[in-house]
């Protein structure tokens, strides 16, 4: 045993990397698979307009999914088809839970991703559940809170309703009052003393028109007398006629007077009864008014309280009314016409849209570019080594032939290798789905762009390699950081962007996007042209560094101090 | 201080045996002139432009890990010679080889070399799953050889010819050794380098090699190869450079080694009682031997004076009754000398 572990102690280099690396790995994908944003995928979103479809979309914005807004579904579509997004979800026009024709939502998904539509399913669940919970709470709360008003509202209604009662009570008191007090007006003794009062003032009038007609009559007669008199200037002898005449009138007058006098003297004293009498009956009259007056006063203020109590009780009730109609609006305003709304607020659909253009399983394209990634970075690096480590190697160094024909041949021996696994793989691709083969140029393009790329890293890993233990240790470790750093194993939406703008150089992650775009999705030979030039620059860029480590150590003159001069 | 020959060549020579510094001093200290030893000696050598060098290395040193593997080595190397390098493992043979080719840069010091060099390293560089046409196919398009001749004139050099369609996996060691030479010579280097090529073969593969390489230092190749048998470098090689502990002890033709490491005599004494071989060390006067050391059970004597010696052996066994089971006495050969001197 001793020698077993002696022999691991003295291969430091290859101890280091066996037990280092692995914790490297552990490290890159323990910061990369941080499981708090193990969703983030790209999700497009089509038709986000109303506030429900916003609240579905803030369930999964919170969960870390990356949100893309796009303006129809079919390049929403379109872009799940190129990998851009990993699903596209459609909401229907003027989304609204529980309204039919509003609350559908459909999923635009490739078949590998149902358990993403699952996944986000699930999210708008979970969130509608919450939202119906609080719905329900809510409006629980709302129809516990309206009753609770309704009750408040009631009992001031029903204590509004009583004040009417009380007021109307007291209307019926104050009216019975007035009523009573009416009662008591007393009208009889005004209507004899007022007959007499009548009959004695048309005789009074009937007297004195008697008695003023006579005076006038006298007064007339007196005038003509006194005209007659005047007239007497000329003639003497007229005047004790006429002053007998005047006499006469006057005494007529005087007697007429004095009738009438008495008359009105009779007539006055008769008024004066009759005055007496009507003082009494007015007195008796006034009496009966101001006991009328004030039972009418007492009427009026039993009138008038009544007619307060009557429009407080018209206001009370007024208040009930309005009191009534706030129940019926609260009533209204709960708007829980279903309950079915708030169990099954929405549809969803799923639209599987690679049924017909995929022409593979899905796995495929990651399994054909593992094994071609295999096939070179095991191979290759073992080639290198082989040509480094063998004996041969000493004599070659020697010859004049530059390193990089050396590296050249290396690398083309290990991709000739690589190529034929690339046509194994094509064939097998053939074998089994020969409908494949409408897109095999493009095909077998991205297989051989991908064995370009391996067999360059697979250089590099021999040309820093001392063993050939060291080469498969360090093949290995490459080939786990690049299954880690692709979507191999998990989508590569789930590291953090930092690691996904490392990953994106990762040739197996590039390599399994393009064989996956050309045979399932169709991807033409001239697009993958296109996008496989940063692949091509990074085989590139390993070959150079390859070349780089694999150059000659050869002593020549320019290389040594002091001078060392050799002609080869 | 007598010089036969041109001055470089001697310095050039001396510089093979001690560092340039130590040089520099013993050619003062015996009256050079000091513009000339400037004009030789503080200045980059230019032997190669100057002689037949093909390749002199001076003061160099390499260390791995702050650990020295090679220290002021110097070395020269003319046209056509083939050169032994001999060392125990570890002494930095490979080590000074592969500065020489290139494969590996000096810590310090400088190797001039002009000639194209192949080399043959200790594992036959070759393909195994090659076959022996195809591998010298493969190095003849490395070094851009389109002479479509010259591998089947190599094949049938080293005697392959037969077998150029077998799978060098399937060769035996001395086959693969043949090859690789043949590999290594495909651009018909000036300078071949071989890193224990007679290691792991049988002594008539190595005679054969031997025959090969003979046959391609003819052609004007310069050999320099390594091999822990002393004694057939010994046979073939021009010259011999001794390799300890990362230090050039010696260089120089096989046969000024044989006189300067070989002149002494060594007296082989073997007795009944090992404890009696001490016995007689001891009464020997220190005068008559200079060095003693056991081997096989024998114990060996090294001595300028081999007869006084044996007869003063001979007297003590017999007044102290020893038996004496072995006596001789002979010059050690250059393998024993060296093998005791690299320890």
């Amino acid at each position: 045993m001793k020698q077993h572990i002696t022999l691991l102690t003295r291969k430091k280099t290859v101890l280091a990397l066996a037990l280092l690396a692995p914790l490297l790995i552990l490290l890159i994908a323990g910061i990369a698979y941080d499981n708090t944003n193990v969703y983030t995928f790209r999700i497009g979103i089509v038709g986000v307009g109303t506030e429900n479809s916003l609240q579905l979309i803030s369930a999964i914005n919170s969960t870390n999914f990356t949100i893309v807004m796009e303006q129809n579904s079919t390049d929403c579509t379109r872009k799940v088809v190129a990998s851009d997004y990993h699903a596209c979800i459609t909401f229907a026009d003027g989304f609204e839970y529980g309204v039919t024709g509003k609350n559908s939502v459909t999923f635009h998904v490739d078949p590998s991703r149902t358990q993403l539509v699952n996944t986000i399913k699930e999210k708008f669940r979970d969130y509608i559940s919450v939202q119906s919970q609080q719905q329900s709470f809510g409006k629980a709360a709302t129809l516990l809170s309206t009753i609770k008003d309704i009750k408040s509202e009631a009992e001031s209604g029903s204590k509004s309703v009583g004040d009417s009662v009380a007021s109307n009570d007291n209307s019926i008191s104050s009216v019975k009052d007035a009523q009573t007090a009416l009662g008591n007006v007393d009208t009889s003794p005004v209507v004899p003393g007022a007959g007499m009062i009548i009959t004695h003032k048309d005789s009074l009038d009937a007297q004195a028109k008697k008695t003023i007609g006579n005076t006038i009559t006298q007064l007339n007669s007196v005038q003509s007398t006194i005209s007659v008199i005047l007239q007497l200037d000329n003639s003497q002898t007229n005047i004790t006629s006429h002053s007998l005449k005047i006499q006469s009138a006057i005494t007529n007058l005087t007697s007429q007077l004095s009738v009438d006098s008495n008359v009105t003297n009779a007539t006055l004293l008769k008024i004066n009864d009759t005055v007496s009498s009507l003082s009494s009956e007015l007195s008796k009259l006034s009496d009966t008014l101001k006991k009328s007056s004030d039972e009418k006063s007492k009427a009026g203020t039993a009138l008038s309280m009544a007619i307060q109590n009557l429009d407080s009780g018209g206001k009370n009730l007024q208040a009930a009314k309005n009191f009534i109609k706030n129940i019926i609006d609260r009533a209204d305003s709960l708007s829980i016409t279903d309950a079915s709304q708030i169990a099954l607020p929405i549809i969803t659909n799923t639209d599987e849209i690679n049924v017909q253009s995929s022409k593979l399983p899905y796995t495929f394209p990651t399994l054909a570019i593992l094994v071609l990634s295999l096939t070179a970075l095991l191979i290759t690096p073992a080639i290198v080594v082989y040509d480094k480590t063998s004996p041969a190697h000493i004599r070659e160094m020697l010859s004049p032939q530059p390193s990089w024909k050396n590296v050249f041949s290396l690398y083309t021996a290990g991709l000739l290798i690589t190529l034929l696994e690339a046509i194994l793989i094509f064939a097998i691709l053939y074998l089994f789905h020969s409908q494949s083969a409408d897109n095999g140029p493009a095909i077998l393009f991205a297989l051989f762009i991908s064995g370009v790329a391996f067999t360059a890293l697979g250089l590099l890993t021999g040309a820093v390699s001392k063993s050939e233990e060291m080469a498969l240790i360090i093949g290995i470790l490459l080939i786990t950081v690049m299954l880690i750093l692709s979507d191999v194993i998990l989508p590569l939406a789930t590291v953090p962007q930092s690691v996904q703008d490392v990953a994106s150089y990762n040739p197996l992650y590039q390599s399994t996007q393009f064989l996956r775009k050309v045979t399932i999705h169709g991807q033409s030979f001239s697009e993958l042209l296109e996008q496989s030039l940063p692949l091509l620059i990074t085989a590139v860029l390993l070959f150079l560094i390859s070349m780089f480590f694999s150059s000659k150590k050869v002593v020549s003159v320019a290389s040594t101090k002091p001078a060392f001069s050799r002609k080869v | 201080m007598v010089i036969v020959g041109s001055v470089e060549g001697y310095i050039s020579s001396a510089l093979g045996r001690m560092p340039r510094a130590d040089l520099e001093q013993v050619l003062l200290r015996s009256g050079w002139p000091k513009s000339i030893v400037q004009k030789y000696l503080r200045q980059e050598p230019n032997v190669l432009e100057k002689s037949d060098g093909i390749l002199a290395i001076s003061n160099l040193t390499k260390s791995f890990n702050k650990k020295k593997v090679l220290t002021n080595v110097n070395l020269v190397v003319n046209k056509k010679d083939l050169i032994g390098v001999v060392g125990v493992t570890g002494s930095g043979k490979t080590t000074l080889l592969h500065i020489i080719a290139g494969i590996l840069p000096p810590s310090g010091g400088t190797v001039h070399t002009h000639s194209s060099i192949g080399i043959a390293p200790q594992q036959p560089a070759l393909h195994e799953h090659l076959t022996a046409r195809e591998n010298l196919e493969h190095y003849a398009d490395q070094f851009n050889v389109n002479n479509k001749g010259r591998v089947l004139e190599l094949l049938k050099l080293v005697k392959l010819f037969d077998d150029h369609d077998t799978r060098v996996e399937d060769f035996s060691s001395g086959m693969k050794k043949r090859l690789d030479i043949a590999c290594a010579i495909i651009h018909e280097p000036e300078l071949l380098i071989l890193d224990e090529p007679l290691a792991d073969i049988d002594p008539l593969a190595r005679q054969y090699l031997w025959d090969l390489l003979k046959k391609i230092n003819a052609s004007g190749t310069t050999i320099l190869l390594t091999s822990h048998l002393v004694d057939e470098l010994s046979a073939h090689c021009s010259r011999i450079a001794v390799l300890k502990g990362g230090q050039l002890l010696d260089f120089g033709p096989v046969d000024d080694l044989s006189n300067v490491y070989t002149s002494h005599y060594e007296v082989r004494l073997q007795v009944k009682n090992i404890l009696s071989a001490s016995v007689i060390l001891q009464k020997i006067s220190k005068d008559l031997f200079t060095n003693h050391f056991d081997k096989d059970g024998v114990t060996i004597i090294t001595t300028q004076k081999p007869l006084s010696l044996a007869q003063s052996i001979i007297s003590i066994s017999e007044h102290d009754n020893f038996v004496i089971n072995l006596l001789s006495v002979q010059h050690p050969t250059l393998s024993e000398v060296f093998e005791e001197v690299v320890k």
